[in-house]
């Protein structure tokens, strides 16, 4: 994952460490490993939108909250979130800074707020949400309000806003007919994209605020096995999935305007504008755009390297 | 008869097959030997059922027709029979196929493990978490799901 500036890229994985690259020169170098924070598969990481801090969720049932020493390239473990019943598959902060969200197999999605005090950084429950009825995947907060989302095994996506007195699930979208790995929103957060072990990818468009959804695009037959991972980016608008059958897409929307007739927006169309097959030796299980760094992105993969690439779009 | 403890207390037992002849091209090193489906049913044949002394081979768990290559897509699909439709070990015994078959495949192919269509009441349950790599990868880490499938994989070959 990306640090906001766009210049340090962060890895987790089975060995149970997260490692930090940047770029030293013309090559990518591990500055720093974070080990000892997790006693099993380190599944998800995520930044602080201030890049301040690093958070971790781990197969172990813990989430930890990594914080970079004053002045120094070092960085620690200044918490371990406790509660789940077991792993803790995606770990994601609201861009506010506020709030640190979790999920886990034990089909709860966790809301924690972060408490500002002086030497010490706490973090206090602020909800417990119990909506999906399988396994939790993910979680990925909205870009601009706090607004949370989720994803399952039990094939469903669901939103989650703060009422004044509780979180509650606002929006449940059906459509995918098997887990769903991954969402991604776009830069405006009036759409969400998700993809799933169906081997699609779904657009979805808000009406009326955030309560009312509709799926106004299925990509499908794109990739031939499940979709692990979206990365929407939010400086250029294309999308790049990746999924078990080694490939990494990358999709462009189609101009409306030529197209004449989708101006009420109900049916949305995207293309490839790249197809690499083989993008690694083994299934594809992670895609970030740069988030400052325009047509750059990385890729995971369950053969163990992370990729950098640099996409360049030619005029269609 | 001991049913407490067992499912299916007096399973059907079927003869084995009979080993691959080797041919005079399994000895010319000079040819590229492709895996083959054979060579899938050899690696799972001898995986022992959880909770009897028998191999899936012979409680026909597993047979040479349901198994499946495809070298050019790097893909190996192996359909098994649960000896009871109802058997709780079907997840367990198709993680032990889908171990050995990680442990013993190039690490390229993808490595699909189903129940065969029709034979079992939770099928698509089963099929489903069989398919999750994520689900499969957390199940490893628990060393006692882990001793337990090491077990069933001890004498296979």
């Amino acid at each position: 994952r990306w640090h906001p500036s766009g210049h340090t890229l962060a890895s987790c994985g089975a060995d149970k460490t997260i490692r930090l690259w940047a770029k030293e020169g013309n090559s990518w170098r591990t500055k720093y490993i974070l080990s000892d924070g997790h006693q099993r598969t380190i599944r998800s990481i995520a930044w602080s939108p201030t890049g301040q801090y690093l958070a971790s969720a781990s197969f172990d049932a813990t989430t930890s909250v990594w914080h970079r020493k004053d002045d120094s390239e070092e960085w620690e473990c200044v918490i371990s979130l406790e509660g789940h019943e077991n792993e803790v598959k995606s770990v994601c902060w609201s861009k506010s800074g506020k709030y640190l969200s979790t999920c886990s197999r034990d089909k709860t999605v966790w809301i924690w707020e972060c408490v500002e005090s002086e030497e010490s950084e706490e973090f206090e429950c602020a909800s417990v949400l119990t909506d999906h009825s399988q396994d939790v995947k993910r979680v990925v907060w909205h870009p601009i309000d706090d607004v949370l989302a989720s994803c399952g095994y039990d094939n469903t996506i669901k939103l989650y806003k703060d009422d004044g007195d509780d979180w509650i699930c606002c929006a449940t979208l059906t459509s995918h007919e098997s887990t769903v790995w991954s969402i991604a929103f776009d830069s405006s957060g009036q759409r969400l994209a998700s993809t799933s072990s169906d081997k699609t990818i779904k657009i979805w468009q808000s009406f009326n605020g955030i309560t009312n959804w509709k799926c106004v695009s299925t990509l499908s037959g794109f990739h031939s096995r499940a979709v692990y991972d979206i990365s929407w980016s939010h400086t250029s608008d294309y999308i790049l999935t990746a999924g078990g059958d080694d490939t990494i897409i990358v999709f462009k929307e189609d101009d409306t305007k030529s197209s004449g007739d989708l101006s009420d927006n109900s049916l949305q169309r995207f293309s490839v504008v790249l197809r690499h097959e083989k993008a690694h030796q083994m299934d594809v299980n992670s895609v970030d755009w740069n988030p400052a760094i325009d047509g750059i992105f990385a890729t995971s993969g369950d053969d163990c390297s992370v990729k950098i690439w640099k996409f360049k779009a030619h005029d269609l | 008869m001991d049913s407490k403890q067992l499912e299916n207390s007096n399973p059907k037992v079927y003869l084995k097959s009979k080993d691959r002849e080797t041919t005079r091209a399994d000895e010319d090193d000079r040819l590229v030997d492709e895996i083959d489906a054979r060579e899938v049913f050899d690696l799972i044949r001898g995986i022992r059922d959880p909770e009897h002394p028998f191999t899936l081979e012979e409680l026909n768990v597993v047979s040479e027709e349901h198994c499946e290559v495809d070298v050019k897509d790097n893909v190996c699909r192996v359909w098994f029979t649960p000896t009871i439709d109802h058997c709780s070990m079907a997840t367990l015994i198709g993680l032990s196929i889908q171990v050995k078959l990680i442990r013993s495949l190039p690490e390229q192919f993808k490595i699909d493990v189903f129940i065969a269509p029709g034979s079992h009441a939770t099928e698509e349950a089963v099929n489903k978490q069989l398919a999750d790599k994520e689900r499969v990868a957390a199940a490893l880490e628990n060393q006692h799901l882990l001793e337990v499938v090491n077990q069933c994989l001890l004498e296979s070959f």
